[in-house]
């Protein structure tokens, strides 16, 4: 049956059918694993490449579009009028461009905007020139309606006073400050304290001495009110 | 269409590179392992269909009738033909002569299969040896980068992936093949006893 050729017709035939079947078997074994070893690269695929794209983009906008707070329409109407008023005068368009990206937030700040009022700030240009008042909303930001937040320099930690440590004070001050443009400590003015009176002094003279990188809006450095509260703790 | 073929074949070979060493043997294996099962498969199919009634097998051999191969190429017909070759007429020695055909036959439907099983059988060992292989890969990769470059670490760990995954799927589909193989033989066999049984109560 198998081996060298047999001898009758019938065992012939066998014999080249099982000559057959074996070139047939090896040339479909070829084939089905040059399918298999096709396919199974396919099974590794993975494509979410454009989903992902598209939520980034739309993540970014969504950032973007928050800058202005609260839009009331009140001043909004406002600065429509101020400026077909001053359509003549035809202000330098950049200049104008950067007072207004500062001036925005002016408008969302609590602070009565009396249209009655007589050309007070008249030119977009220099809002914060005509307004000298400490914390007006002008030319004053607050730490949250910076571009970033305020990073600090130099903050060297205030001395513990000697007397509170003598007799195992512990205590706070809240304490509020103003970075102005170069990034110097101005107006340093003591909040709420606890006890009273122990750790102002040494607050006051520390706090002056803090450098911070000057906050910006808009990429345009302005003045920063900041407020921190600075622990006493005997360890 | 062309195209893809040749995106495909671009593919495999890329997984075959970052399957490292032992993606070869494991296709040969593979190879093998189907050249047999496909082999066998045609073999049982075969000796399945166009197959000898007990009657006409009686018939054939009462008149010393070699089977016509275009009628007739199952199992029971390739025992008659066996069994006519080599009877010597005298009907005592032919039962036994009977009974060795049919043994002969039997024995001869197991030949691949235990062949299949072991291959089916190690192809996920190999696999596993691939797995150590990369991760010895990745070890020494890490014994020179440290552990902060995943990206050269990630082809030893590829590699250990790969020639699991390529194991398991050789073998998957090999231990099934066995099963139904057997299953088979196991039939034919039956068959051919019966077929035997009759056979040597007639002689």
């Amino acid at each position: 049956m198998r081996g060298k050729e047999p001898e009758n017709s019938y065992f012939r035939v066998l014999f080249r059918r099982r000559r057959g079947a074996w070139a047939m078997a090896a040339a479909a074994a070829a084939a089905l694993n040059l399918a298999i070893f096709a396919l199974v690269p396919y099974l590794l695929e993975a494509d979410p490449e454009i989903k992902t794209y598209k939520k980034i983009a739309s993540g970014i906008n969504v950032i973007r579009m928050q800058e202005p707070e609260d839009p009331e329409p009140e001043p909004k109407e406002e600065e429509k009028e101020k400026e077909e008023e001053k359509e003549e005068e035809k202000p330098d368009p950049k200049k104008e461009a950067v007072a207004k990206k500062i001036a925005r937030p002016e408008m969302t700040v609590p602070f009565d905007i009396n249209p009655r009022l007589p050309a007070g700030p008249d030119s977009l240009e220099l809002p914060e020139m005509t307004t000298p008042q400490a914390y007006s909303p002008k030319d004053m930001f607050s730490a949250g309606e910076l571009d970033r937040p305020l990073t600090a320099v130099s903050r060297i930690p205030p001395t513990y006073p000697m007397r509170a440590k003598r007799r195992d004070i512990e205590g706070w001050v809240k304490v509020r400050f103003v970075v102005d443009k170069q990034g110097r400590v101005r107006e340093v003015t003591i909040l709420e304290q606890e006890p009273d009176g122990v750790f102002d002094k040494t607050v006051r003279n520390c706090v002056s001495r803090w450098r911070f990188k000057p906050g910006t809006v808009a990429g345009v450095k302005v003045k920063t009110v900041a407020e921190t509260t600075i622990r006493f703790e005997l360890d | 269409m062309i195209q893809d073929l040749f995106t495909a074949l671009y593919r495999m070979s890329q997984y075959f590179e970052s399957g490292g060493i032992v993606m070869f043997p494991l296709a040969a294996l593979s190879l093998v392992m189907w050249l047999l099962i496909i082999d066998r498969v045609l073999h049982f199919r075969r000796l399945y269909r166009k197959n000898m009634s007990s009657k006409a097998a009686w018939a054939h051999i009462s008149e010393n009738r070699m089977p016509d191969p275009a009628h007739y190429q199952g199992a029971i017909s390739v025992l008659v033909a066996e069994f006519i070759r080599s009877r010597s007429g005298d009907p005592v020695l032919d039962r036994f002569i009977l009974d060795e055909t049919v043994l002969k036959i039997n024995r001869s439907m197991d030949d691949h299969l235990a062949t299949i099983g072991a291959l089916a059988a190690s192809a996920p060992l190999m696999g596993l040896l691939g797995t150590v292989i990369g991760m010895i890969v990745t070890f020494d990769v890490i014994a020179v980068f440290g552990t902060g470059n995943a990206r050269a670490m990630a082809g030893g760990i590829s590699e250990a992936l790969i020639t699991t995954q390529t194991g398991l799927l050789v073998a998957i589909p090999g231990m099934y093949m066995k099963g139904f193989l057997e299953r088979r033989a196991q039939k034919l066999k039956q068959r051919t006893a019966v077929i035997g049984y009759y056979l040597r109560r007639h002689l």
